[in-house]
């Protein structure tokens, strides 16, 4: 008789943890793929443009930002997140695995990538301005264009927390449509139909707005980080209860 | 100890019943024929014995635990089937090196021999492979990871002969070098007779037998002869199989309960007494009809 082999939990989420990145090293080609783009956009003025002119002078003012390399960056994250929960289970199931083992990998996995997303979307932002200041003649150089090493780890922290914080809801959307199929159809549904109807009724997407201002406007950073990291994990274990009985393969 | 214990199983999907009132016990180390036709519900049981289902009714006990979420149970057990889920980018070689992390008694050594044996390519992706070959490649991880229980469901799948007599053969040799309990599903018996120590036999999600293979092939007795003599015989016993060959000519299988001088009558009135092959027997047990196919048509 072949002895049984003991194992624990967290052993074994560990090892699925470092199976999931292997599996999964395509993401990053991604993540960069879709940086690159980004910081493409940017170079031909991020956020817009406006002219003007009086007499015989005109301007021409372009903004140019990291953003949209952030906004990307956390579509990103979103995406990851539905895309680890809709491989997830069945992944896992193939070897060593029990539902919350596989959701506690998942997270682990999930954070990485908020990280490196987080990281890189930030020094994607720092190449965007080195690349103007060479490209872009007689470009401001005055406020804000220099960041001082504290606000680089700032945004990077930032971007992080924001990164953590769409891949926790795109894992919890992903689980629910794992759940049930029907969610697929009904969570577009609810987010766009609140959209449009508000949008209709009041002329602001109010909702979601609050949402992102919850985050968006907390000016200490300690709250912040504290905000996300309480709705994450909400989000988490809602996802561990609702999925802990859940079929594998059917 | 046993290493399933199975009491009253019952799945329900919608309603059809998959399992269905299902008892058996299955002891340490065998290789165990999981027989049954189409839709009989033998991936059904053996996904709630690896704990991807929930039983509807009825209780499961794998290594004496509830193998739905037990990691123990997850630890020493291995589902091999054809719809396994693998990274879509990851080379083959890379994927046998993350299997080898999970299992504490992976054979490396072996899987890499297999590997080569049957002529995969290591930079070869997984959802690329052909039917077969991923039979293949996933039977040599079921075969390398060498667990306690070890599940096979429908493994040869789209495999040609002689891959599915190698696998046999490989089988049969880790199994002997390293005793476990191994289940292998299947809904033909021929090729697999040879390397069985029990089968168990589903029959619309019911348990019909579960016999030692031996007992097996003792199990029913072939009658051929004159209709009426027949008819004589086995008014008193369960008639498996019957098939017209003449004008009152009759061959059917029968539940083997004749004494020797019985038998040794019935030779003597002409009948021709036959043992029915164990494949073709499981065939005719598991039938939806007495005379099969040919009812269909006789009908008509």
């Amino acid at each position: 008789m072949m002895f049984l082999t003991e194992t624990n939990l967290m052993s074994v989420a560990k090892t699925q943890y470092r199976y999931k990145i292997k599996a999964n090293a395509g993401m990053f080609v991604i993540l960069i793929a879709v940086q690159l783009l980004a910081f493409l956009l940017s170079l031909n003025g991020g956020v817009g443009t406006s002219a003007g002119g009086f007499d015989s002078i005109t301007y021409n003012i372009k903004y140019i930002s990291g953003d949209i390399i952030i906004v990307l960056t956390l579509i990103w994250a979103l995406g990851i997140g539905i895309s680890t929960a809709g491989s997830g289970f069945k992944m896992d199931f193939t070897f060593i695995s029990n539902r919350v083992s596989s959701h506690l990998s998942s997270i682990a996995f999930l954070l990485t990538a908020a990280v490196v997303g987080g990281v890189t979307a930030t020094l994607c932002g720092i190449l965007l301005r080195v690349v103007m200041y060479y490209t872009q003649n007689g470009v401001d150089t005055g406020s804000g264009f220099w960041i001082a090493p504290l606000s680089l780890l700032t945004g990077i922290f930032a971007t992080t927390l924001y990164a953590v914080l769409t891949s926790s809801i795109g894992y919890f959307a992903g689980m629910l449509v794992q759940r049930n199929r029907v969610f697929i159809v009904l969570l577009p549904v609810l987010f766009f139909g609140t959209l449009f109807v508000e949008a209709r009724s009041t002329g602001q997407a109010q909702t979601l707005i609050s949402a992102i201002e919850f985050f968006s406007k907390e000016n200490s950073q300690a709250f912040f980080a504290l905000k996300v990291i309480l709705v994450s994990a909400f989000l988490y274990g809602c996802v561990i209860l609702f999925s802990n009985r859940m079929e594998v393969r059917k | 100890m046993n290493v399933i214990v199975c009491n009253e199983l019952t799945k329900i999907f919608g309603s059809t019943r998959a399992v269905n009132n299902l008892s058996f016990t299955l002891a340490p180390e065998g290789i165990t024929g999981l027989i049954g036709r189409n839709g009989a519900g033998k991936t059904t049981l053996l996904k709630i014995i690896a704990g991807y289902l929930l039983p509807s009714t009825g209780s499961i006990q794998v290594f004496a635990e509830n193998p739905f979420n037990s990691v123990k149970v997850s630890a020493n057990m291995i589902f091999i089937d054809d719809n396994m889920a693998m990274p879509e980018l990851m080379y083959l070689t890379e994927i046998l090196e993350s299997a080898s992390s999970f299992y504490a008694n992976w054979d490396h050594k072996l899987a890499m021999g297999l590997f080569e044996y049957f002529n995969l390519q290591p930079k070869q992706y997984h959802s690329k492979l052909s039917k077969g070959m991923r039979s293949t490649f996933n039977m040599i991880v079921g075969l390398a990871a060498r667990c306690p229980l070890t599940i096979f469901d429908e493994p040869t799948t789209g495999m040609d002969v002689a891959v599915r007599k190698d696998f046999y053969r490989a089988l049969l040799k880790d199994f002997m070098q390293h005793p476990r309990s191994i289940i292998l599903s299947s809904h033909l018996l021929n090729e697999l007779n040879d390397i069985l120590s029990d089968i168990l036999l589903i029959k619309d999600g019911a348990k019909y037998l579960h016999l030692p293979v031996d007992e097996l092939s003792e199990y029913a007795v072939g009658l051929q002869g004159q209709e009426d003599i027949i008819a004589e015989m086995t008014r008193n016993t369960e008639v498996f199989y019957r098939k017209k060959l003449g004008k009152d000519s009759l061959y059917v299988a029968v539940r083997n309960q004749y004494t020797k001088e019985e038998l040794q009558k019935a030779r003597l009135k002409g009948i021709e007494v036959s043992s029915v092959p164990t494949d073709d027997l499981c065939v005719y047990l598991t039938a939806k009809h007495e005379g099969g196919i040919d009812d269909v048509f006789d009908r008509n």
